[in-house]
This record gives C-alpha cells, structure tokens and sequence, in this order.
C-alpha cells in the first residue's frame, strides 16, 4: 500500500475502537503475519489486509507517552482538528461527517482490498473471527468497489465518469519501472523517479535526508502515514452544472475535459487539447508521458484543472514551481455507493463518492499542502482565490478560468462545490516489523491474553 | 497562531533574537547583501511583500518583521529547503538558532522568538504578491499599448 498503488476492484475498510489495550496487542501480535508486504501483494493474491493506527489508537494501545510524543503535530491532532486549514469548513465542518469520522474513536483502520466481491466477504469474516471475544469494537464498516460498466463488469471510472487511477508518483526502489511522466519533471523534459523517503519513513527523500520519524526506531522502519477521505460526490449537480454552462455535448465534454485536465476517458488535454483520443489514455507510455512544460499559459490545459493542481509537474512559471517535488501524495481509492443512473440530472438523495487514501511521509508537508495550496487556493498558480472545480470548497461564488489562445480568456463564474467531505482520518500505516514492535510494546499486560481466558 | 496577525490574505509577523556578541558587523554586512539586487532569494519565493530586519539596542538585538501571503509553515519550509545558507547567514549570528535544515526546529525558534502585533492595517488586504506584480505588468502593457495607438 505504500509502494503500491492498489489497483483491486472491491474493499472494506473497518474502523475500530480499542477499548483494551492488553487484548489489541495480542491480537495485533497475531494478525501481523496476515498483513501484505510488498513482496506477497506482488504475488498477485485474491485479497489483502492493511492495518494502520490513528494517534488514539496507538495510545489505546498503550504506547509510552515519550514515543507517542515523537508522533508529528498534525497526525497527532488528526484530520478534525486541522479542519479550518483542509478547507473542511462549514457544510465540510468534521460535526456534520459521517460518524464515527472525527470522533477521535476510530483508533484501528483495518481495511481488506480483494479481486473479487467473494473474496472480501470471506477475508472479512475472517479477520472478524479473529477478534478476540472483547477488546476491539467494530464501530464502522465501509464497503467500496470499482462502479459496473456497461457490461456489469468494474471498470476504473468514478462516479463522475472520468477514468481514474492514471497517474501515481514513480519511486525510486519501488520495484516497479518508472512510467515517463510519474516521477519528477527535470531539466530538458527529463523525468527521474521520486525518492522513497517522500512516502516511506527512515529513507532518504528528496532533500537526500533522512527526516526524523517516530521513536524508537523500530517503530518507524518501513511506516508511513494513511490520509483518509471520505467524500461525497454530488453528481447530478456536476450533470446540471455541465449542461447549464454549455451549448451542447461536444461543449460539455471539453468543459468535463478542462474541469479535470483529462477527458472522461482518461486521455490528457495536454496530449490531445483539440479532442479526446481514447488511444492515448489507454496507452501507459502516452497517458502521462506530459509536464505542461510548454503550456505554462494554460492553453492546452488551464493552470487550474484539477489534475494540474493535484501534480502541477513542470508547469509552474512562478516561484511555487521550486518545490513540486516535495508536496506529491499516493493516491489510491475507490468508490462507494451506487452510480447515478446514465444522463439524471435530478438528485437521488443518495450516499455515493469515494474515500479516498493517500499515502505521504508527512502528512503537514504532503497531504496538507496539497490540500490547501493547491486545491483551495490559486495564488501559487497566478489564479487569485480561485479554487480546484472538482474537488475544492467551491460555495457557489468561486470561478474556473479557461486560458485561450488568441482570445480573451474565458470565465466560469458561479462555481458550486461538486465534492463534500463527509470524514476523514489520520492514521500511521506501521511496518511489519514495527506492528510487532506495537504489539509488545506499551506496559506490561495486565490480564492474561485471550488464547488463556481466566 | 497567537503570534501571528491576520488581515484578509496578508499575514504580519515580529520577532526579535538576541545577536551573539561580536556578531552584528558580520550580520549586518549579510543583511545588506542578502537584500540588495531586489531581494534575491527573497523575491523568489513569491510571496514576501516586505521583511525588514532592524539591528537595534546597541547591536545586541535583531528585529525581523514581515507581511507575507499564505500560510506561514508551507512557504517557511519551502524557504528553509530552497535557501537554507540565506536563512543560517542571518540568524546563525543569533543566539539558540538551531540550523535551517531542521525546519521543525527551525520553526519553533521563529515563532518563539516572535512577539503579538498590536496594531496592523493593510490597504489591500485582499491583494497577494502575485496579484499585485500581475496588475502592475498588465498597466505597463496597457500603457504600452495606449502609447502606440494615441
């Protein structure tokens, strides 16, 4: 999960409260072993488990105060607490989200991704029959999976119906080989892979330091930390506002096109401005293979489409350009609830979106940056206050700017918010290793385990 | 942020540091050289609208007080990253600085050596750095444009 961005079609995120320190960690002690390394999620198995801990969670587990203390500031306040810096505000404000988001409960994230719909069910009964009689509260489970296409079949399309999970950072190390126009832009329209230390702790990253991780070291090795996003896509209002700004289909679709940086199908506007080319966004060497390096000015694609904002790549003319390199996330996701039917415009009142999972070696640096910089700002890109169409806290007054060639700029004003946050979490991803450490650690257990019921 | 003054987009902050005796001519020999040719690295990070640093109290104490666009952690750790030997060249000749390669670090010295802004008033609180050079340029081409047709 933190070298690899997952590409199964089904999951389950459980979250759990740890009501009991001594039976987490036995518990942890024996689950650890079921947990994916990169080497058996390469293996190509029908389903994997990720365990990952919120701040309360490890101090539910008991860890001591000098270790949780080593923890960053922002994960030890968790995602509620930074809402007013996340653009998590008003109707996005963590007491209207989804319970148990923002609770401060939701101490364990235990999340099983698998091939098929069977193959999630079984693995979650089993990871629950692995509970111990008391102990661990199961307090929410999130089903999310690949939506139907035509045929019945998942296919990679959202519930706005972009194609999705295109473009992820290379990794140095990673084992994977780097895709043009997945790692870092260079000079001269070179591309290199990111350092491992941008997403994994206790590596060198692209300051060619090792930055400072979690205390003891054993803790650390191999961690990361998990941003979690549940949101909740208004799509029938995206339908409304598409038609309602544009004079016809074709107009509608290039409007989808700029809002995102790519068509629906995937292919980039900065490789095919003029039309979609379905070849190309099926074609890995050419569906990221771009650094707006030549299209500083947005005409080709506009500075503030989401999928610029999200990795502006080269294509920063000011001084923010420096650092692109220093804010990248993993993105991995998945939807949930069920696809509004084809062509409604009219809102069904139901609960669909994605959560989303973000992976980054500090959360502050990475995910928040991301999040405030570039997604509820424009000034880094010459854009005033305007925010991301997609996924920024648009309020209905925000405007999108279309750069044009030989004409004045176009301008859509009235931007209503398509995206709403309904919960979300920090949590520390550990390492095979350090969920050991995690199961030993803290003070010596009180009562017997549960393999020895008194 | 207690220490820090908000108004619209523009943020103020004021902190003073003791000088390491013997220290303030090389400091001031750094400063005059740090902000001379507009600013340099200052400039470069787009979005300083002014800092003064102030040797006062009989070359015991530095002030440094800025107004500045954005969030003061995300542009202080890029600065720290980008510019690190311009940040060492002032306040290295300061006493506790711990270095600009540990930003969080780097981070508590600022903020805790920053003091509360009483008053403050901005005539374009909405206006950012970039916004102002963006205008500023469009008025030169206007300008240039109204020369060439009258």
């Amino acid at each position: 999960m933190a070298l690899r961005a997952y590409r199964f079609p089904f999951g389950r995120h459980h979250l759990f409260r740890l009501a009991e320190a001594g039976a987490a960690r036995a518990w942890l002690g024996r689950i650890a072993g079921q947990v994916a390394t990169v080497a058996a999620v390469d293996r190509e198995p029908d389903h994997t488990l990720n365990l990952a801990l919120s701040w309360q969670g490890l101090m539910a587990l008991g860890l001591p105060e000098q270790s949780l203390q080593s923890f960053p500031e922002a994960f030890r306040q968790g995602m509620a607490a930074r809402a007013a810096r996340l653009g998590d505000t008003g109707g996005n404000a963590p007491e209207h989200w989804d319970a148990p988001f923002g609770s401060g409960d939701a101490h364990l994230l235990a999340t099983i991704s698998a091939a098929t719909a069977e193959a999630r069910s079984g693995a979650a009964e089993a990871l629950l029959a692995s509970l111990p009689p008391a102990g661990l509260d199961l307090i929410d489970s999130l089903d999310v999976a690949l939506l139907p296409g035509p045929d019945g079949r998942p296919v990679p399309v959202e519930h706005f119906g972009y194609r999705d999970g295109i473009g992820q950072p290379s990794i140095e190390g990673s084992g994977i080989d780097a895709i043009r126009g997945q790692g870092t832009a260079g000079a001269g329209g070179a591309w290199r892979p990111l350092k491992p230390g941008e997403f994994v702790l206790g590596q060198p990253d692209e300051t060619g330091e090792i930055a400072a991780g979690p205390q003891p070291e054993a803790l650390g090795r191999n961690g990361t930390y998990l941003v979690l996003r549940k949101l909740h896509q208004h799509v029938a209002r995206f339908r409304a506002f598409l038609r309602t700004s544009a004079a016809d289909a074709a107009e509608e679709e290039l409007l989808a096109a700029r809002l995102m940086g790519r068509w629906r199908s995937g292919t980039p506007l900065a490789v095919s401005p003029g039309g979609d080319d379905p070849a190309a966004a099926a074609d890995a060497a050419r569906n990221n293979d771009f650094s707006y390096a030549e299209d500083l000015k947005g005409v080709a694609c506009p500075l503030g489409a989401h999928i610029r904002r999200m990795n502006p790549r080269a294509g920063l003319s000011g001084p923010a350009g420096a650092s692109v390199n220093r804010h990248r996330v993993l993105r991995q996701g998945l939807p949930y609830g069920t696809a509004l039917p084809a062509g409604a415009i009219a809102d069904d009142g139901a609960g669909r979106g994605a959560v989303i999972i973000l992976i980054n070696a500090d959360i502050a640096r990475q995910f928040e940056f991301v999040q405030k910089v570039w997604t509820n700002d424009g000034d880094f890109a010459g854009l005033g206050g305007e925010k991301d169409p997609i996924i920024g806290a648009n309020d209905g007054t925000g405007s999108f700017t279309i750069p044009r060639s030989g004409q004045p700029r176009r301008r859509i004003p009235s931007l209503p918010a398509f995206v709403s946050t309904r919960g979300g979490e920090y949590f520390f991803l550990p390492g095979i290793r350090a969920l050991h450490h995690l199961a030993s650690a803290g003070p010596p257990m009180p009562h017997p385990t549960p393999e020895a019921p008194p | 942020m207690g220490v820090l003054r908000t108004m619209g987009k523009i943020n103020a902050l004021t902190a003073i540091t003791k000088i390491i005796p013997g220290h303030a001519p090389q400091l001031r020999q750094n400063l005059e050289a740090l902000t001379n040719a507009s600013g340099g690295k200052i400039a470069s990070l787009g979005t300083i609208h002014i800092v003064r640093w102030v040797i006062f109290d009989n070359d015991t104490r530095l002030l440094f007080a800025t107004n500045f666009n954005g969030d003061v952690e995300d542009y202080m750790r890029d600065f720290a990253e980008r510019a690190p030997e311009g940040i060492d060249a002032i306040w290295g000749h300061c006493e506790g600085y711990p270095g600009a390669r540990d930003y969080p670090k780097l981070r508590d010295y600022i903020l805790g050596s920053a003091i509360e802004t009483t008053g403050y008033y901005c005539a374009y609180p909405e206006a950012t750095v970039q916004d102002i050079l963006k205008a500023l340029d469009w008025k030169r081409k206007f300008d240039g444009f109204l020369d060439q047709i009258g």
